[in-house]
């Protein structure tokens, strides 16, 4: 074994179990939200061999549901496993083999990178970015060094780990003299009052619990009534959901039906041809009900109406197209355009929509026509269309 | 243990190493590709540094000197109650705190959270400590009717 071993503490709860059970509750948590979030990414930024259909319609709401969820729940799990090791860190002297050097230096971006991508996962979903550098680009090089020096870790105490959740749970009480073997099978009944070792784990249990019992309403409506701390409520926002970005933080409060135009033009197309609102809404309309999902981890479903993107790629005479580019009005280069995949544009539910639940699109909801797709993540859903590129 | 075994690495550490390294690499490579400036860089990485720091220095400390409080001035029966109230209300606070705090202020947009939090997170939180409230007297009527029965074994 190279690793340093948990020391007698003196407190009952800092035993190598514990250690243990939080670790491996903790190597399942941010296995989830680091695939989750892998998964987030390349949707957003699909590599060449990267195609994400359209099909199951609710998969990205699901997954990105999950990632969120699984970051705050991870909060107090987190914090139960430092407190526990924290003795660790006065051990002395700190290393003393160049491996166990190793492994004790990865815990620096291990402790570091956890507590940042919380935090800063925590502070994107509020809309909180006191960041330098961008949220994503950041949430996401962090997240691969902490995966990784996590796995450094797992394989250095990937032994501790295991001898300690074999060793019997004797109730042994501990004391500043016992050993490293009394220490770890201690305290699984409490004897002073306190909690004991399982009522300790079962508490923190209660508290990832707890917070995502009153978050996780952002995403599954039958707890929407509970969702005490969540940054947002899928039924409240103008038409009856929210927004990440408003007409008027993008300058698009007053877009003229009468001058509005929708223009295609690329492949196949020697001139662009363009779609007033009114011939638009003359052409056959397809209703869909559909999820918006956003990366912050909120979303709702609603039944959107509109021209089918195929549809009107047929009406303006695109013959062939490997993928589509939609462009909107807004001048801001975030979130300004995306890409849709031949899959996504076959599928009929992508939709050019106009209505939202029967009414015209609120102007924060993209009036006059945004892009709706089954299975896109909400920045992906482009507001405020004006063109329409094809390639 | 002997010196040997300590100093001979297992297998899967060496696996978790190249494994773990190259993810590592993995994530600098994103960073340095995303061509952030080189301010942006070690702002970053000191912020790491920082919330490191922090953990270790104030909020690990924190807890650790709190829990102890409980240990040594709370009574017997009110320990574990106490003890679970806090270790739940902790995260809590912790998510509640940006939106108490009205973070989204600045946004312009009301849909980002559009609850009154002053309201909603003690409730979430009295949510909490209403049942371990129960349990608290429940745990001391227990005890006190074991110091009843200790008080006269003849009864």
């Amino acid at each position: 074994m190279i690793a340093a071993r948990l020391p007698a503490a003196g407190h009952p709860l800092r035993t190598e179990r514990v250690a243990a059970v939080l670790g491996i509750a903790l190597g399942i948590s941010m296995t989830i939200c680091f695939a989750t979030g892998i998964l987030s990414h390349l949707i957003q930024e699909p590599p060449s061999w990267f195609v994400w259909g359209p099909r199951p319609a609710g998969l990205y709401r699901f997954t990105q549901g999950l990632h969120v969820a699984t970051g705050l729940a991870m909060i107090p799990i987190v914090v139960a496993k430092l407190w526990t090791v924290y003795p660790m860190l006065f051990v002395w002297p700190p290393v003393q083999t160049v491996l166990q050097a190793v492994e004790r230096l990865a815990l620096l971006p291990l402790i570091g990178g956890s507590i940042f991508l919380l935090v800063s996962g925590l502070g994107n979903i509020n809309i909180w970015r006191p960041w330098s550098v961008d949220f994503r680009t950041a949430h996401h090089a962090v997240a691969w060094v902490t995966v990784g020096s996590l796995l450094i870790h797992m394989g250095a105490k990937a032994g501790t780990t295991l001898n300690a959740l074999r060793r019997p749970t004797t109730s042994v009480e501990p004391s500043d003299t016992a050993s490293d073997e009394q220490i770890s099978v201690a305290s699984a009944v409490p004897a002073d009052g306190g909690l004991g070792r399982r009522g300790f784990l079962a508490t923190v249990a209660g508290a990832a619990g707890a917070v995502t019992l009153f978050t996780v309403g952002q995403t599954y409506a039958p707890l929407r009534s509970i969702a005490f701390l969540a940054p947002r409520r899928p039924d409240m926002g103008p038409q009856g959901f929210p927004v990440n970005r408003t007409a008027r933080a993008v300058g698009l409060t007053n877009v003229d039906p009468a001058t509005y135009r929708l223009e295609v033009t690329g492949r196949g197309l020697s001139t662009p041809v363009s779609f007033t609102l009114a011939e638009m809404e003359a052409m056959e309309q397809r209703t869909a009900t559909l999820p918006i999902a956003c990366v912050e981890g909120w979303s709702t479903e609603q039944t959107w109406t509109g021209v089918p993107l195929r549809a009107l790629l047929d009406a303006a005479g695109v013959q062939e197209m490997s993928e589509v580019n939609v462009v909107s009005l807004q001048r801001s280069r975030r979130l300004q355009q995306s890409v849709v995949n031949r899959d996504q544009v076959d599928d009929l539910d992508t939709l050019l929509a106009l209505r939202v639940n029967g009414e015209t699109l609120a102007p924060d909801h993209g009036y006059p026509v945004r892009l709706m797709g089954p299975n896109r993540p909400g920045v992906l859903q482009t507001k405020w269309l004006g063109r329409i590129e094809v390639s | 243990m002997s010196d040997a075994e300590h100093e001979r690495p297992r297998p899967i550490f060496l696996f978790g190493l190249l494994i773990g390294g190259g993810l590592m690499v993995q994530g600098a490579r994103v960073l340095f590709d995303s061509s952030p400036t080189t301010a942006a860089w070690i702002g970053l990485v000191a912020t790491i540094v920082a919330l490191d720091l922090l953990n270790d220095g104030v909020v690990l400390p924190v807890i650790s000197v709190v829990g102890r409080g409980v240990a040594r001035v709370v009574s017997p029966w009110l320990r574990a109650p106490m003890q679970v109230g806090l270790i739940i209300t902790a995260p809590i606070i912790a998510v509640g705190l940006l939106p108490l705090l009205g973070t989204a202020d600045v946004t312009g947009n009301p849909t980002i959270q559009p609850l009154n939090y002053s309201v909603t997170v003690p409730t979430a939180v009295g949510l909490v400590w209403a049942p371990v409230a129960v349990w608290a007297v429940v745990r001391w009527r227990r005890e006190a009717r074991l110091e009843t029965a200790g008080a006269t074994p003849a009864a």
